[in-house]
């Protein structure tokens, strides 16, 4: 494989009660990558993301940042961590305090994590980062809400920045835009990618937008991963039965006999996952041992991975 | 003819009728105490057993218009133009009247059914009561026929869930229920707002099969609004484009997901990013504020191909193509 | 749903035993010695002993309550030191009254918030909904004692409709009993029904604006039933929470209203058992008032569960 991992997780948990959230997740994220993570609501993926930058404590399981044991920081040390690992998420205006100006937003984490030497320094930054994302240096004494939708998240994405963060995770960072906004927004954080060499988890459920910004792709149902490898793989030939039905499920695709669903049913509550494979309830091709057997993981070759009891064969 | 005993095949024979047509339909809402125009001049047709898909991205219009066409526009609305149903002018109806329209003749798909059913009224009683009202009958014969409906829409043991409520279901389950509920009146329009956004991608596909079967079997004229160019492709047979109150073109469905003429329709379209890889060419700017829309053409400040016409603002006929309020269309085939 | 009542009967014990504990210890906190009052000044030091010891009261604190709330489960409360009588036959006298004057002050309290709420939320921001508004405002702000006064110099004074004040059971004719408690019902449930109209009317505004009403709309049915049945339906739920609360302010407030009509309540006869120190008679008036403060409040909470199933699914 390519570059060493940034972020690793093995066997990663997380039951909230005595509903199991994500089980046994394996991320392994190579440095300067963009890695995806798709599936549909109750799939886990959001608690994942919460989970790697430690805002919620996993059950079990393992969290490596580069040569770092996530899991064994605590207080000041995880507080240094914090500058390295930072969000976006799918709503600018919930996750930018309306309070502050575009400038505070832009200069406290800089002064949190003791970059820049003084004031007018932490500034002058914070000015730079709005020039990179798009925004005039007027906008530093503006509020959040004198900004549009797609605005406030270029300022969430300066804000992101403005730690010099190795790891960026977003979270649906472009759900709640408007597709013409949207491209711009996607855009903006290829290129921010590309100059900074930031590693990025990002989490959709849209799947075009994966294709569009992800070079791995791991795809997620009831909070296992059902299948994960590089794009073209993924895109091209994917092998999870479940991961064929979600593209073909999109709007758009060819359909055979007049019919777009290809899955019968919805996915099942996580209070009550089934036995053995997890997707067996919706799959076309359950049979007798997938009621038992939870599928492990099979390779398939350019590092592409799919858990099912039919590549057996 | 109920639609639960078909005998004929739908449309056999009978040429396709305009059930619903918009003629410079215009909205406009009381703010600070003047009247701020919210959509103007739309205007559009949809016929018997054709879908028509209202496209545009928030605040375009298109969700105030498919109030104004029901009748229930924000409190306060003035409603402009001519607005006819089934060949009969709506608009200067009395509110009694123009309610008793609403079930019987337009039926209406909300996106969030969870939010659209009543969250402490058993299914039953809200499907019962429109059938009571609007088909006048009793109550034991309306469960029956609530019951055939749910089964029509999918939803097992369908007696069981006419005794539950909006929040025992998931989520697949309650706009299946929507979807019965707005036919259940055998409505000549239904008008689907945005029915398959909130669902997770595999059910919006069972829903939209769904639709699909369901706008045959009852054969209605569809108004589908959404912001999705990939859905109006895939489900519609028209397309009427909206952009800051405005409708910007129409056309069929092929032509507009494929080979748009409008600059803002194509813009949308290189906007979503697709199965190849190429950099998304976005749309410059954002949407005007409503109330601050740019006199003459409302996009050509966004728009790579204004020019100094731009300021007259481009009728939808009169232009140099029909249907595409533009000064300079797209001519050219692209894929 | 099962499981919601018995976890709701559950509830109910720690609603009556605080206040008793309270009032328990209030009494034998604060100066006064009813053995003393009983016998008067010329008692002897060997006669106050025998009575206290005949009471109980030489007892120390916890054994005496502990005494006491074996009493209440052999629903023997002791005999009334003023009265000389068990308490359980002297409390019934006054407890009925007290009840029905707040059931009927809660219900009339429940009927006009919800409609002068409605009301006033279906004429938002018109004068009809000002003057709903202002008058719930001053029903609010203005004590129950003045408006008992107000009632009876208006409707009994002047008008003459109603009984300046005194007590008619139901039992002597629903007429006479409905004309002897609806002023002194009518000024207990004034302060509650201002606060459940301006409940129900910012519960009315937000339901109205909900995706439900609108499609009761797009279905066709009239606007009556829109509002009647399907917008009514929940925004009454908040208006029920505060009547919980309403009841037990009503049960407290019932003392300033039993004095100013002259009505035979319980407030009354507490306020006298208090002066009197008549502590068996005290500890039970407030037993009572508890109990039916916890039945209502169950009361209610069954009724919740019946306009809103989300609550019995859960």
């Amino acid at each position: 494989m390519s570059a060493p991992a940034l972020l690793e997780t093995k066997g990663l948990t997380k039951s909230f009660g005595n509903v199991k959230a994500v089980r046994d997740v394996d991320l392994s994220i190579p440095r300067g990558s963009t890695f995806g993570l798709v599936g549909e609501s109750g799939s886990g993926k959001s608690t994942v993301a919460r989970l790697v930058l430690r805002l919620i404590e996993p059950t079990s399981g393992e969290i490596r940042f580069g040569e770092t044991d996530l899991r064994a920081l605590k207080g000041d040390k995880l507080r240094r961590q914090r500058r390295k690992m930072q969000m976006i998420f799918q709503d600018p205006f919930g996750s930018l305090n309306l309070r502050m100006t575009v400038g505070e937003t832009l200069t406290e984490p800089q002064s949190v994590h003791g970059l820049g030497r003084n004031d007018a320094e932490r500034r002058a930054r914070g000015e730079a980062l709005l020039a990179e994302v798009g925004l005039p240096a007027a906008a530093m004494d503006r509020f959040p809400h004198e900004f549009s939708g797609g605005q406030r998240q270029r300022i969430a994405i300066a804000r992101a920045l403005a730690t010099e963060p190795e790891l960026i995770v977003a979270d649906e960072p472009v759900s709640a835009l408007d597709v013409s906004v949207q491209a711009q927004i996607l855009n903006l954080m290829r290129d921010m990618q590309a100059e900074h060499g930031t590693t990025m988890l990002f989490i959709s459920h849209d799947l075009r937008v994966v294709q569009y910004m992800c070079d791995q792709i791991a795809v997620m149902y009831l909070g296992e991963i059902m299948e994960r490898g590089p794009r073209h793989r993924i895109y091209e030939m994917p092998q999870h039965p479940y991961t064929q039905a979600l593209l073909s499920s999109v709007p758009g695709s060819p359909k055979e006999d007049g019919k777009r669903a290809k899955l019968k049913g919805e996915i099942p509550s996580a209070h009550s996952v089934p036995s053995g494979c997890a997707f067996r309830t919706r799959c076309p091709h359950a049979f007798d041992r997938c009621k038992v057997e939870v599928p492990v993981m099979h390779q398939l070759g350019e590092g592409q991975e799919a858990a099912c009891h039919l590549l057996d064969r | 003819m109920s639609p639960l005993d078909m005998t004929a095949a739908p449309g056999a024979g009978t040429e396709t009728k305009v059930v619903l047509e918009a003629e410079n339909l215009g909205v406009a809402l009381p703010i600070d105490g003047k009247y701020v125009p919210i959509t103007t001049d739309v205007s559009f047709s949809v016929r018997r057993g054709e879908a028509v898909a209202l496209v545009g991205e928030s605040g375009c219009g298109k969700s105030m218009t498919a109030s104004a066409i029901m009748g229930l526009p924000p409190r306060g609305a003035k409603v402009t133009g001519r607005l006819r149903i089934n060949g009969r002018d709506v608009l200067d109806l009395s509110p009694k009247r123009r309610r008793a329209l609403c079930g019987s003749e337009i039926g209406f798909i909300f996106q969030e059914p969870m939010t659209a059913l009543h969250p402490t009224l058993r299914i039953g009683r809200q499907m019962t009561d429109t059938l009571c009202h609007n088909l006048g009958l009793s109550r034991s014969a309306a469960m029956t026929r609530a019951a055939e409906l749910l089964d029509l829409v999918g939803i097992p043991r369908p007696k069981d869930i006419l005794k539950g409520y909006v929040h025992q279901l998931s989520g697949g389950m309650r706009q299946r229920v929507m979807i019965a509920l707005a036919l259940s009146c055998d409505p000549s329009l239904v008008i689907a707002d945005e029915p398959t956004t909130a669902l997770d991608v595999t059910i919006q596909a069972q829903v939209l099969d769904l639709m699909e079967k369901m706008r045959r079997e009852f054969d209605v004229a569809m108004l589908f609004i959404t912001h999705d160019l990939e859905v109006v492709g895939d489900f519609c047979d028209r397309a009427v484009v909206m952009y800051a109150g405005d409708v910007v073109e129409t056309a069929t469905a092929a032509e507009v997901t494929r080979a748009p003429h409008h600059p803002y329709t194509r813009g949308l379209i290189d906007a979503v990013p697709g199965t190849g890889l190429e950099r998304l060419v976005p749309i410059g700017g954002s949407v005007p504020q409503i109330g601050a829309w740019p006199e003459g053409c409302r996009f050509a400040p966004r728009c790579s191909r204004a020019t100094e016409k731009c300021a007259i603002r481009p009728p939808l006929e009169g232009a140099p193509m029909p249907d595409v309020r533009c000064w300079h269309p797209l001519t050219e085939e692209r894929t | 749903m099962l499981r919601y009542l018995a976890k709701r009967f559950l509830l109910i014990l720690p609603t009556i035993f605080v206040p008793l504990i309270m009032v328990f210890l209030l009494l034998r906190l604060a100066p006064g010695d009813p053995a003393g009052m009983m016998l008067g000044d010329q008692a002897t030091a060997d006669q106050l002993a025998a009575l206290r010891a005949e009471l109980g009261l030489d007892q120390p604190l916890p054994v005496q309550f502990l005494l006491w709330l074996k009493g209440i489960f052999t629903l023997d409360l002791g005999n009334s030191i003023f009265f000389r009588e068990p308490v359980m036959e002297v409390i019934p006298r006054y407890a009925g009254v007290t009840i029905l004057l707040t059931l009927v002050a809660l219900t009339l309290a429940i009927v006009i918030g919800v409609v002068m709420g409605v009301i006033s939320a279906l004429n938002r921001n018109n004068p009809v909904d000002r003057g709903v508004v202002t008058s719930a405002v001053l029903g609010i702000s203005l004590p129950e004692f003045w408006f008992a006064l107000l009632l009876i110099f208006l409707f009994s004074v002047t008008l003459r409709w109603f009984p300046v004040s005194g007590w008619t059971p139901p039992s002597a004719g629903l007429i006479a009993f409905g004309a002897s408690i609806f002023l002194p019902a009518l000024a207990l449930g004034i302060r509650q029904s201002a606060l459940m109209t301006r409940m129900m009317r910012s519960s009315m505004l937000d339901v109205m604006d909900e995706p439900y009403i609108t499609t009761a709309r797009a279905q066709g049915l009239p606007e009556r039933k829109v509002i009647g049945s399907y917008a009514m339906r929940t925004a009454s739920i908040p208006v029920l929470t505060v009547a919980g609360l309403a009841a037990g302010y009503m049960l407290g407030g019932a003392v300033a209203i039993e004095i100013v009509f002259a009505l035979p309540g319980l407030g009354r006869m507490l306020v006298e058992a208090v002066a009197r120190r008549d502590y068996p008679l005290v500890e039970g008036g407030v037993l009572t008032i508890s109990l039916v403060l916890a039945v209502l409040n169950l009361v209610i909470d069954l009724l919740y569960a019946v306009l809103d199933p989300r609550i019995r699914y859960q």
